[in-house]
């Protein structure tokens, strides 16, 4: 599904964010990354969507060459992920509603279609009886969820989340978290989830890929955060 | 509904969204819109006008032949020919002795020209150069022949009329284009507020795989709005403008030929109106697109 080729990204400012690295992630899977802050967590997940461009090595989405594709052909690399971020990056001017309606409109599915899918994630984020709040009148918990709403809206095959509960008190992240591992077994999505959280780590025993200076130093199945 | 027009849809409706959130600032955007169109329409008109007048005046480009008072008909009808075999001779009329007479009579009425005898007016002809420039070496070849009493040309009037409304054309086709990219900053500018407002809609669109239609067209159909009420704006100015110029000015000023108006109201409208939307949209297009390479290009290293 996923694959990491010998990939290492350096920044302009000669910083080496990301130093070969190789991986392998299957449909369906569940992975955590973590490691501290300017690991590499972030640039990781930024070159999955090609946000950033890796200076060197390959990465393959379903057999794909990202580097490969041409500036025209990102939107539809880009249909396929759910993008979730830590503020959320909810537009503060439309409902929630509107901010999973902009989505699909401006992705080109049509006005029948949009009702239905909004419908159903709503309900599934349990934002149903919200539809027609403001971000700032939400919590940081049901931000996040609707942020989950609109990552998901557009049926993605791969879930990608940078801090989800980087934001959110620990009952609140958890529960961010069974929604995440809800979606993952019940739709084989794969996830990608960058978070600093150890309680979460911890508690749901994913694959874990440990991040130190833009280098892989630990890989492990059904893992926690420390070795 | 098709994508095709879900795009259109879409674009349409967050195009006036966001037109109804700019209030105050689109209402300058199009007023300064219908400034700048004002000019650069009055450049165009002119230019159209100068560019008219020149043609006319090529047209008229003649040489005119007197022959001597003592020539027949048959000697006319021989010096006409011989002209027509000069090189760089287009045309050549030979003027009725009678025809002229009366014209001459009617011009000079004051005169008492009933006691003159016909035979007072030489034969004449006009001669036209296939080309403005061969009229000084048309007219020194026909001067060579014999039987001719006057030659007359008036190069050098024509020549400076021609080289005077040449530079009008051209300041006026120059003002025009430079005032067309002015315009266009000007909605650029406008637009490039709109898309900063609206920065966290585009790097949304852009993370969830909008194509570059989604993300691009709202700006466009919000600049050739702007565009468009400018121009319409304008186009009110131009033609009430012109109206008050033909009825006024044009009684004192007997230039009614250079005055005169190159183009319709209608014409004015529908060319002001298509200027402006494609000035909207070009403007727009551009900042929108100089927006996205600066700040949310794809694939654009970005530091952490």
């Amino acid at each position: 599904m996923i694959k990491f080729q010998n990939v290492s990204v350096r920044y302009d400012n000669g910083v080496h964010a990301l130093n070969d690295i190789s991986f392998e992630a299957e449909k369906g899977e569940f992975i955590f990354l973590i490691g501290s802050t300017g690991s590499g967590k972030s640039t990781l997940l930024k070159t999955i969507y090609k946000q950033v461009n890796p200076t060197a090595g390959s990465i393959f989405i379903n057999g794909t060459d990202l580097g490969s594709l041409k500036e025209r052909q990102i939107p539809l690399l880009r249909q396929k992920l759910g993008i979730v971020f830590q503020d959320y990056k909810l537009l503060p001017t439309k409902n929630l509603w509107e901010n999973l309606a902009f989505v699909l409109r401006s992705v080109g599915r049509d006005k029948r279609e949009i009702k239905g899918l909004i419908s159903e994630i709503l309900e599934f984020v349990g934002l149903a009886a919200k539809p027609d709040a403001l971000p700032r009148e939400l919590s940081g918990g049901e931000q996040q969820r609707a942020a989950i709403a609109r990552a998901l809206v557009n049926r993605p095959q791969i879930l990608i989340a940078d801090e989800p509960t980087g934001n959110l008190d620990p009952t609140t992240s958890m529960e961010i978290m069974e929604i995440l591992d809800i979606i993952n077994r019940e739709a084989n999505m794969t996830m990608i989830i960058a978070t600093h959280d150890k309680n979460v780590v911890n508690s749901m025993k994913k694959r874990v890929i440990a991040l130190e200076k833009g280098e892989i130093v630990r890989d492990e199945k059904e893992a926690t955060y420390d070795e | 509904m098709n994508k095709t027009l879900r795009l259109i849809d879409y674009s349409i409706s967050e195009a006036i969204e966001s037109i109804r959130r700019n209030g105050y600032a689109g209402l300058a955007v199009v007023s300064t819109t219908a400034f700048t169109l004002c000019i650069l329409w009055s450049f165009v008109m002119v230019s159209v006008a100068a560019a008219g007048y020149t043609d006319r005046q090529v047209d008229r480009f003649e040489i005119s032949v007197f022959m001597k008072v003592d020539s027949t008909l048959e000697d006319a009808e021989a010096l006409a020919n011989k002209i027509k075999a000069l090189p760089g001779v287009g045309k050549v009329t030979l003027k009725q002795k009678e025809e002229e007479w009366e014209n001459f009579k009617i011009k000079h009425s004051y005169l008492d020209a009933g006691g003159l005898p016909i035979d007072t007016l030489p034969y004449a002809m006009s001669v036209q150069p296939k080309s403005p420039e061969d009229t000084v070496s048309v007219a020194e070849a026909i001067r060579k022949l014999q039987g001719i009493d006057a030659v007359f040309e008036r190069q050098e009037f024509y020549t400076k009329i021609l080289a005077i409304s040449k530079v009008i054309k051209w300041a006026g086709l120059i003002g025009a284009a430079v005032l067309f990219f002015v315009c266009a900053a000007i909605i650029g500018n406008a637009i490039k507020l709109s898309i900063y407002a609206r920065r966290l809609e585009i790097q949304t669109m852009q993370l969830v795989g909008a194509t570059w239609a989604f993300i691009r067209s709202p700006f466009i159909y919000e600049g050739m709005f702007f565009g468009a009420c400018g121009a319409v704006i304008g186009a009110v100015v131009v033609i009430l403008g012109n109206n008050l110029i033909s009825s006024n000015i044009r009684t004192f000023l007997k230039m009614t030929e250079l005055l005169q108006s190159p183009m319709p109201g209608k014409t004015v409208f529908w060319g002001m109106l298509l200027c402006g939307v494609a000035i909207g949209a070009l403007g727009s297009l551009n900042a929108v697109n100089r927006f996205i390479t600066r700040y949310a290009s794809p694939g654009e290293s970005v530091n952490e």
